[in-house]
């Protein structure tokens, strides 16, 4: 009972003060990796533990057990019990409750798997279209004749990156440099493929809100990401001049945080760069990754060594 | 000269197309013998590219005695706006993942965006 327990409150801690804590840590980072590390620590994490919690849990409860808490053990209870050894009663609720968890988890992850294929496949399409009706100003590149600037990169046989005319009289050339950067540095990294996954599992798992927030904060993480790149290669200034002038210009319905983020850039690249603070940053994050990643591999460590033997 | 993919030839032939005068539909000989000068080209593969091009609903055709005439059902222009629709209609929740360079945003958004875009540039980039 107890592995269950500290795994569930583990569970829970993570899940409801995750999305807050995490946030706050990762905004502005100027590491901005170590973020996304820390994010996808948190969702993995609770991808492996909750179904593991459930499962012990629904074996303590169906066989009435407390004591030897071993997770091979549990196992070997949870077949006893569907196999009618600790009485029907239990037999019942067993294979109901087995049958429905197993039920839900195989048609979750079959959605999810038809949700990032839908989305994949979105994504191909446009970026053939784009190829046709456009026109071929590199490998990689596609100039799009529109009135609305616009510079955006996606995923296709063969990824391409897609920039309108309009955004092109909008930037100089060493802007249109940085931009591409920035958009490449989207692709090399294969950015729009973890938004997918993270996506989908938000789409698919919506009440979850650390999974939503995993997916709102990765994205604009990977923003940061390309920009440090981006910036590395052709300096902060042309970087910054092409947010500057591809802002706000296009009225259009669109993300609620989007004026948030983009500000965030801008003050990120306006800013010196402070490598005493990029360090804190990264120490920061990178214990908050272990200490997430600690919480499961101590309590199977504590269970292992006997400690969370002792009855309730 | 690079290697072209099949979608390439798809674009080229879609070109061709709408730079014609097309009201009457045109044939896959008229499009080859305009590609090959150009380039070496096959016909069976002019003619895999229209047929491609027609199943995948970017072209109309009718049949004229053996042949086929084809038609854009779009012009490109028309496609442009869908596509640049499509694009900046990305939301969080939406099936297409795109990353654009900025985030599309409303014009109250826009403006506050700009207000406090000149608040922070009014100091030169700091080195």
């Amino acid at each position: 009972m107890k592995v269950a327990l500290c795994l569930l409150i583990y569970n829970l801690g993570v899940l409801t003060i995750g999305p807050m804590v995490l946030t706050r840590l990762t905004a502005r980072t100027p590491a901005p990796r170590f973020g996304i590390a820390v994010w996808l620590t948190a969702t993995i994490s609770v991808l492996v533990c909750w179904p593991t919690a459930v499962t012990v849990l629904v074996v303590e409860v169906a066989g009435h057990t407390t004591g030897d808490d071993l997770i091979t053990s549990c196992l070997r209870r949870l077949v006893a019990v569907l196999a009618g050894h600790s009485g029907v009663p239990a037999l019942v609720i067993g294979w109901v409750v087995t049958t429905t968890l197993v039920a839900w988890g195989v048609a979750t992850t079959a959605r999810f798997g038809v949700v990032v294929y839908r989305s994949r496949r979105r994504a191909r399409d446009h970026a053939r279209t784009a190829r046709i009706i456009g026109y071929r100003a590199g490998a990689d590149l596609v100039v799009l004749p529109a009135a609305e600037p616009a510079a955006y990169c996606v995923d296709g046989r063969p990824s391409t990156i897609v920039v309108t005319t309009a955004a092109i009289d909008a930037l100089d050339s060493a802007q249109l440099a940085a931009v591409m950067a920035h958009e490449r540095a989207h692709l090399h990294g294969r950015h729009n493929t973890l938004t997918t996954l993270l996506r989908g599992l938000a789409t698919v798992v919506p009440r979850v809100r650390l999974f939503r927030c995993a997916a709102e904060q990765v994205s604009m993480l990977l923003e940061l990401c390309a920009d440090d790149t981006a910036a590395r290669r052709y300096g902060r200034e042309p970087l910054l001049g092409g947010l500057l002038a591809l802002s706000g210009v296009t009225p259009r319905a669109g993300l609620a945080a989007a004026a948030v983020g983009v500000l965030d850039r801008i003050a990120r690249l306006h800013a010196a760069p402070d490598p005493a603070m990029a360090l804190r940053s990264r120490a920061v994050l990178g214990s908050t990754a272990v200490a997430i990643a600690a919480g499961p591999v101590t309590i199977a460590t504590l269970t292992l060594s006997g400690i969370l033997l002792c009855t309730v | 000269m690079a290697k072209r993919g099949f979608g390439d030839l798809e674009a080229v032939v879609m070109d061709h197309l709408w730079k014609r005068d097309t009201s009457a539909g045109v044939t896959v000989r008229e499009i080859f013998e305009e590609m090959s000068e150009a380039r070496h080209i096959a016909y069976t593969t002019v003619m895999s590219t229209m047929d491609n091009l027609h199943s995948k609903g970017w072209l109309s055709r009718e049949r004229d005695g053996k042949a086929y005439r084809y038609r854009p059902i779009l012009t490109r222009e028309q496609h442009s706006a869908r596509l640049m629709r499509e694009a900046l209609a990305d939301g969080g929740s939406s099936e297409l993942v795109l990353s654009h360079f900025v985030a599309q945003m409303d014009p109250e958004e826009s403006a506050s965006l700009r207000a406090a875009l000149r608040k922070l540039t009014r100091q030169a980039p700091q080195q």
